[in-house]
């Protein structure tokens, strides 16, 4: 009855697959045995792997080298596994699986992973970079007053995409590392799209603030639309990075995007308001058509500047107020 | 032989040389008047060292020192700290204290406790008449007794406070000095110079009201200096503020907009037009300032009254990049009060949608910001800043930052400014 034994790496990838018709292997670092390892903790001669009518077992030939099944040592001796039990010998991982052990069905495609992976064609990956290039482009021109000099707007948007890049970049070598290629091309896409959504929000929290009318409201919106983006831009990140499939990777990805975002988000908006020499209100002013909040009366707007000149948490230092007489006048 | 090019070597040389008459008033005057100049030494209890210098005069028979408020302001502000002491031309050096101030006038009196009433310079009565010769005395740059002849050039006309301008050279340390008149007689007060022998003095009669004021038992204490400032701000800005709400203000055409003119001769107003080739937009401004602002501390002036505005058109920018620019214009707001955390609060402001886009009016963008004086609670800076909006490629700005004003003056004034503006149909 044959059986496989796989080497795999600490977070559990395989590196190695053996496969065994027969009924017993031996794992040691001696050139005699049928798994030869280099990890200098393991014994010349380790263990032997069997697979026999009592079901598959391990024994350890070595008694001073180091074993273990899950937590539990190994010691001399013969031992019964389950099929798929992970063994550690010296420092090397092994996985052991009966040749009939049950394989799940193939795992379907997410529709994001879908979507990423047709974007991520040449020729989609030129278009979402053009289309990047545009609006970027076009914010700077909307944004501005003053005529423009092609070169500078080119060079901004190039920088930005040259960020963009960057970040990809930095991302497809965590990816390597991890699942063993670098896909360049859907971190990059991600970067873009945030490129694009901050944009946008950027324009939205404009219109927003303007029909507002309150630097409060304009600040909250600002923390909330880039905290939103950052946060899906490194949980696709992280996606895209770390495998698929088991929830505490999900969790994982998405747990550190949102954790990061809101200590952003808190630590911002929590921040003391210190002393400013200068008033601070938004001054955003926008075409007519944009806005759509209500107007009031001059006596209105009048009236409620009433309001403003009560300071609860004013230190006024002084006990006579300059109304009163001074208490020094004799 | 006539040497031509002598002559204007001839006539600057003369400059130089003053008039026999002029040199032998002064050195008269310095001879009979130094006796009753002293220098004011502000002493920082902690090092015992002088912090601030400034001069004083012996006034009157009752044995007061007048000098400037801001010489003394340090010793007013945190009298723990800091203590005055005079130095008189003998040499001698004694404390002081104050005994009555105006901090409108920058006025202050002094008197030596204990000491023997001095007499004092004469204060003069009557008009001056323009062009006449005035000596300024005092303790320039910590150098000694000095006597400065220059020419009372009038009335400072577009200021809300009267004072005297002397053509001659006040130099830090002469402040609160007297200028004398030919007769010795003390006909102004050593203030404020801005250079090039442009000088300004405290009339005298404010020195008079401040001296007959103490006279009549009105003294102060050290517990007192803050609630007193606060007392005579507030006075002031009643009466400013009464004058200025009480007068018609016009209006003027600023592009396509109807905006407030020149509110009164208190203010200099001026204009100017940005206009280039490169610019895609054409942007006219008028800005109007009072000429004062009292003196509190080195770091807190108040009292001014400024207004702008800012007519925008532009024919190449779309809505989108017109819009930008008004954001631009309407960036930023601010006093001349340079106050810190320790004299004022933060800003609270309000923003609004005011009136109708196809009003008269118009309709405005606008934001009103205020801050309390924490020693002054009854007064603040207050800041509006208001775009006129609703049309394409054309706006309005307007500005006004009112320092030291009460609430309901700070309103009248607000529903005042805000009821000149419109767009100009």
């Amino acid at each position: 009855m044959g059986f496989v034994i796989e080497i795999t790496s600490r977070s559990g990838r395989v590196d190695e697959r053996h496969v065994f018709a027969r009924p017993t292997a031996r794992v040691g670092r001696a050139y005699d045995n049928d798994v030869i390892l280099a990890d200098p903790y393991v014994g010349p001669h380790h263990l032997q792997i069997s697979n026999d009518l009592n079901g598959l077992s391990v024994e350890v030939l070595d008694a001073a080298a180091h074993s273990h099944k899950g937590h539990q040592a190994l010691g001399v001796g013969r031992t019964s596994i389950a099929s798929g039990s992970e063994l550690v010998i010296g420092r090397t991982h092994l996985r052991v699986y009966a040749s009939n052990h049950p394989v799940p069905p193939a795992q379907a495609f997410e529709r994001l992973d879908q979507w990423i992976t047709a974007a991520t064609q040449p020729f989609a990956v030129a278009v979402c970079v053009g289309i990047c290039l545009l609006v970027t482009l076009g914010s700077a021109y909307l944004s501005s007053y003053h005529t423009l000099e092609l070169e500078d707007v080119l060079l901004g948007a190039l920088s930005t995409l040259a960020l963009a890049g960057g970040w990809a970049l930095i991302w497809s070598l965590v990816t390597r590392v991890s699942r063993g290629e670098p896909r360049f091309f859907q971190h990059l896409l991600a970067a873009l799209g945030y490129v694009l959504v901050s944009t946008l929000f950027d324009w939205v929290v404009q219109v927003a603030a303007y029909n507002a009318g309150s630097v409060g409201v304009r600040q909250t919106l600002n923390y909330l639309a880039n905290g939103i983006s950052l946060a899906l831009l490194l949980a696709l990140s992280l996606r895209i990075a770390f495998a698929q499939g088991f929830w505490v990777r999900q969790a994982f990805a998405h747990g550190i995007a949102w954790s990061v975002v809101a200590y952003t988000v808190l630590t911002t908006m929590s921040f003391e308001r210190f002393f400013e020499s200068a008033p601070d209100f938004d001054p955003t002013i926008m075409p007519d058509a944009l806005h759509v909040a209500g107007s009031e009366s001059r006596s209105a707007f009048v009236d409620e500047a009433q309001a403003l000149f009560v300071f609860p948490d004013a230190d006024t230092d002084t006990e006579a107020g300059p109304n009163e007489l001074p208490s020094g006048v004799d | 032989m006539t040497r031509p090019h002598l002559k204007p070597l001839l006539i600057v040389l003369s400059l130089f040389v003053c008039p026999p008459a002029l040199a032998e008033g002064a050195r008269d005057l310095f001879q009979t008047s130094s006796a009753q100049i002293v220098q004011v030494l502000i002493i920082e209890a902690a090092s015992d060292k002088k912090a601030a210098i400034g001069s004083g005069f012996h006034v009157g028979e009752a044995g007061f020192i007048a000098t400037n408020f801001h010489v003394v302001s340090e010793a007013i502000h945190e009298p723990q700290r800091y203590r005055v002491e005079v130095l008189d031309a003998s040499g001698e050096q004694v404390a002081a204290g104050i005994e009555h101030f105006d901090v409108v006038h920058d006025l202050a009196l002094l008197r030596v406790p204990d000491a023997e009433a001095k007499p004092g310079l004469v204060i003069a009565e009557g008009a001056l008449t323009k062009g006449e010769t005035l000596y300024a005395l005092g303790n320039p740059f910590d150098l000694g007794q000095t006597i400065v002849p220059g020419t009372f050039n009038g009335l400072l006309e577009t200021s809300f406070y009267q004072k005297l301008l002397f053509s001659g050279s006040l130099n830090p340390g002469m402040s609160g000095g007297p200028a004398l008149d030919e007769q010795g007689r003390v006909v102004g007060v050593n203030v404020a110079t801005s250079g090039n022998q442009i000088s300004f003095l405290v009339p005298v009669q404010y020195l008079q009201a401040l001296l007959e004021r103490r006279m009549m038992g009105d003294r102060l204490h050290a517990e007192g200096y803050e609630a007193e400032i606060g007392r005579q701000l507030l006075e002031d800005q009643e009466y400013k503020y009464a004058l200025l709400l009480n007068l018609e203000w016009p209006t003027q055409t600023l592009g396509g907009a109807r905006v407030g003119g020149d509110i009164s001769d208190y203010f200099k107003c001026w204009g100017d037009t940005a206009e280039d080739d490169d610019l895609l937009y054409t942007l006219t401004e008028s800005t109007c300032t009072s000429q004062d602002s009292i003196y509190i501390s080195p770091r807190f002036q108040t009292g001014a009254i400024d207004y702008q505005y800012s007519w925008a058109e532009s024919d190449a920018l779309n809505d989108v990049r017109f819009s930008a620019f008004m954001t631009q214009a309407m960036g930023s707001m601010y006093t001349r009060n340079p106050a810190t955390d320790k004299d004022v609060t933060n800003y609270q402001c309000r923003q609004a949608f005011v009136g109708e886009a196809d009003s008269a009016e118009g309709k405005w963008r606008s934001v009103l910001c205020v801050r309390q004086y924490l020693a002054y609670p009854a007064l603040y800076d207050v800041l509006y800043l208001g775009a006129l909006v609703g049309r394409a490629r054309q706006g309005l700005s307007s500005h006004f930052a009112l320092s030291g004003v009460t609430e309901a003056n700070a309103r009248e004034f607000l529903d005042k400014f805000m009821g000149l503006q419109a767009w100009d149909s």
